[in-house]
């Protein structure tokens, strides 16, 4: 039963860790080419506004990113409770 | 077997433990991430979509409430009454390009920006249907 809930643990957590990587990844690669963007503005009409989008864009999207991680820690939240919940309902049935 | 069944009763208390604490609100990860790191990117970007909006001739009153929404959280009025409000704000980019007062470029980087406020604010909601 130790080995399934470490087992269980292990994968959720490698699982997170993928998840977290990627999206880190992703939001630096977006950020690089918005900055790219910002770069071909320099001197047009306009251009102090173009930075304070891209400093919003940047932001939101990472705000976005962080709600989607926190909702999938969440989902992963509800499937570890209804497994320990099997691994409990077998432990008592054992007893 | 006493023993074993102590190490039993141990694990079944840690399960128990792990699922009241998961249970609880406290281990709301989403609702937490909204308020920290979501509605403040919104505040920030709000009084630069809305000065688009303006120019894409929203009305004050529209804007106001919009305002009070995004000020009290009010998730479902910001989802829901932000249609509206984002047609504005891209009509009023193409028409400060129009007017020469931002160059294309400018334009779209705006224009990304509504998109991002769009995605944000129906993140900002949990309810799948406002999503």
């Amino acid at each position: 039963m130790q080995d399934d809930i470490k087992a269980m643990f292990e994968g959720m957590f490698e699982e997170m860790k993928a998840s977290l990587r990627g999206d880190v990844q992703a939001l630096a690669n977006y950020a690089a080419e918005r900055t790219a963007h910002l770069s071909t503005l320099v001197g047009q009409a306009g251009f102090d506004q173009a930075v304070i989008a891209e400093r919003d864009n940047v932001a939101l999207r990472a705000g976005i990113k962080a709600v989607a991680q926190a909702d999938a820690i969440d989902a992963r939240r509800v499937e570890l409770i209804s497994r320990l919940l099997a691994i409990a309902a077998m432990a008592i049935a054992k007893l | 077997m006493l023993r074993a069944l102590r190490s039993k009763r141990l694990l079944l208390e840690l399960i128990v433990a792990v699922v009241m604490c998961a249970l609880s609100s406290g281990c709301d990860v989403g609702g937490k991430a909204r308020d920290t790191a979501l509605w403040p990117t919104i505040d920030t970007a709000w009084p630069n979509v809305k000065y688009d909006a303006q120019h894409g001739g929203a009305e004050a009153e529209t804007l106001t409430a919009y305002e009070i929404a995004i000020e009290t959280r009010d998730a479902q009025t910001v989802v829901l009454d932000w249609p509206p409000i984002k047609s504005a704000a891209l009509t009023g980019i193409i028409n400060q390009q129009q007017a020469g007062e931002i160059a294309i470029g400018v334009g779209d980087s705006k224009r990304e920006r509504v998109s991002n406020f769009d995605a944000a604010v129906r993140a900002a909601s949990r309810d799948p249907q406002l999503e």
